[in-house]
């Protein structure tokens, strides 16, 4: 029957036989496979190895390199970070003279200031009282001449030049008795 | 049409075991199949080993994998060595690693080739080297148990080689499982079992993997053939369709399976080894005999 396809009859036919072979496909096998192992041994897993290797090695050299390289940087920065501080440190430390020196040097100003004006108003005090002396004096002298001439017209006499001054005299040195 | 292709085959075992040219064994799809293989994967590995190698500009350009081949490649490699095989292996990997990477690759292009219609773009073409399209070409070499148990028995004798080789006295040790001496009649006999259990597990798993996914491949397309040819017209390529899409989904299945069972194969052998040759567990611990209990079972 036409109808009934082949491929329904599982049963196995002669030669259908799933171990079909002999021993001969099995040392064809072996002898294929180790022709191949020796070939590529030689030719390609050696290279290949080799190859995987070098990477890796460079991979761990590069590593190791890049970690020290990591602990240099670290060592360098802890360095400067060091030397930083030292640098901050004394920079304080000028800045602090600096400010102890200019409240020295403004206190050493004022001192002399404050003495040259104490000196300068003595002065101006002695000059003061100098001048009041004088103009004192001066006022005295003028006031006893003219009490002196206002003392001859009232006694309507004369007095002579030697007599006046000998007045004038008597009277400053009483005035500068009772003034003292 | 080349549909007729198909139809030839009594079943879909046909279209996927294993066959001998002019009926002699000594030469098969399997073999030409794995000289295929095993020179696809020398064409793709040795040009993609020449660019991740070092290279000698003195510059951080050699250490760099150059171009798409040597970077799909590498980080396949790369994967496989560092997170796969450094956790078992640990300094070890590199002395090991080349024939783990070998199985991976040679078993992942066996796989991969399988899935190329090899014989019937062939046939497509008129191109008919041998005579009969459905004889020499074509194919996976891994569905051939014979096979992979000849990789299978390479990774045990790698395995059990180089623990041997690395201590001597500790390899037959091991088979103690470090348990008291009362215990040594049941131990060893199981540890012993264990290990021929393991080559046996993982030709198994590849074969049985890679046969079935055919099958089923094989199958499907067959009731493509059948539904179009059997009511014929728009309702037989109608109906059609739905095998057809179904192949497809079940194709793109077996490029992943071929993946994993590339891995899983190349990930067993190491993790055995590593049983036999890492000594820094739990002696305490039964390891060696469950192996086949906890892989991964595909």
């Amino acid at each position: 029957m036409s109808m009934q396809p082949a491929v329904f009859n599982l049963v196995l036919a002669a030669g259908d036989n799933p171990f079909a072979g002999t021993i001969y496909q099995a040392i064809a096998a072996a002898i294929v496979f180790i022709v191949v192992l020796v070939v590529l041994k030689k030719m390609a897993w050696g290279p290949i190895l080799t190859g995987l290797q070098d990477r890796e090695n460079k991979i761990k050299g590069d590593l190791e390199s890049a970690e020290k390289a990591a602990n240099d940087a670290q060592s360098t920065l802890k360095d400067y970070e060091a030397k930083l501080a030292a640098a901050q440190e004394e920079a304080r430390q000028i800045i602090e003279e600096s400010r102890v020196d200019a409240q020295r040097v403004a206190a050493q100003l004022k001192d002399q200031t404050q003495s040259e004006i104490t000196q300068m108003k003595d002065k101006a005090t002695r000059e003061i009282t100098a001048a009041k002396e004088q103009a004192l004096t001066e006022l005295y002298t003028q006031a006893a001449t003219m009490s002196t001439q206002i003392a001859g017209r009232i006694l309507k006499r004369e007095l002579n030049a030697a007599d006046q001054q000998a007045i004038v005299d008597e009277s400053l040195a009483q005035l500068q008795a009772e003034n003292n | 049409m080349n549909m007729n292709l198909l139809l030839n085959l009594a079943s879909p075992m046909g279209h996927v075991i294993d066959k001998p040219i002019y009926d002699q064994w000594y030469v098969s799809n399997a073999t030409v199949m794995l000289v295929l293989s095993a020179i696809v994967t020398m064409l793709l590995i040795i040009p993609a080993a020449r660019k991740i190698a070092t290279g000698k500009s003195g510059t951080l350009e050699d250490l760099r994998a150059k171009g798409t081949l040597a970077n799909l490649v590498e980080v396949i490699c790369l994967y496989l060595r560092d997170e796969i095989f450094k956790p078992l292996l640990k300094e070890d990997t590199d002395k090991y690693i080349g024939i783990l990477w070998t199985f991976f690759w040679f078993i992942l292009i066996n796989n991969l080739l399988g899935l190329v219609p090899i014989a019937d773009i062939l046939a497509m073409l008129k191109i008919n080297p041998m005579g009969d399209h459905y004889v020499g070409i074509g194919g996976t070499a891994t569905q051939s148990i014979w096979v992979t148990s000849a990789l299978a028995i390479i990774s045990f004798i790698f395995m059990n080689g180089t623990a041997m080789k690395k201590d001597f006295v500790g390899f037959f040790k091991h088979l103690t499982a470090g348990a008291p001496v009362f215990m040594w009649p049941i131990m060893v006999p199981v540890e012993i079992i264990g290990t021929f259990v393991k080559p046996f597990a993982l030709s198994l798993r590849l074969f049985a993997n890679m046969t079935g996914g055919h099958i089923i491949v094989a199958t499907l397309l067959g009731f493509v053939v059948s539904l179009s040819i059997g009511f014929g017209g728009a309702v037989g390529h109608g109906l059609a369709i739905f095998p057809l899409l179904g192949t497809m989904a079940i194709y793109l299945l077996e490029v992943l399976v071929s993946f994993i069972q590339a891995f899983i194969f190349t990930y067993l052998t190491g993790l055995f080894l590593s049983q036999l040759i890492v000594h820094d567990h739990d002696h305490d611990h039964d390891h060696g005999h469950d192996e086949a209990g906890h892989a991964p079972s595909h």
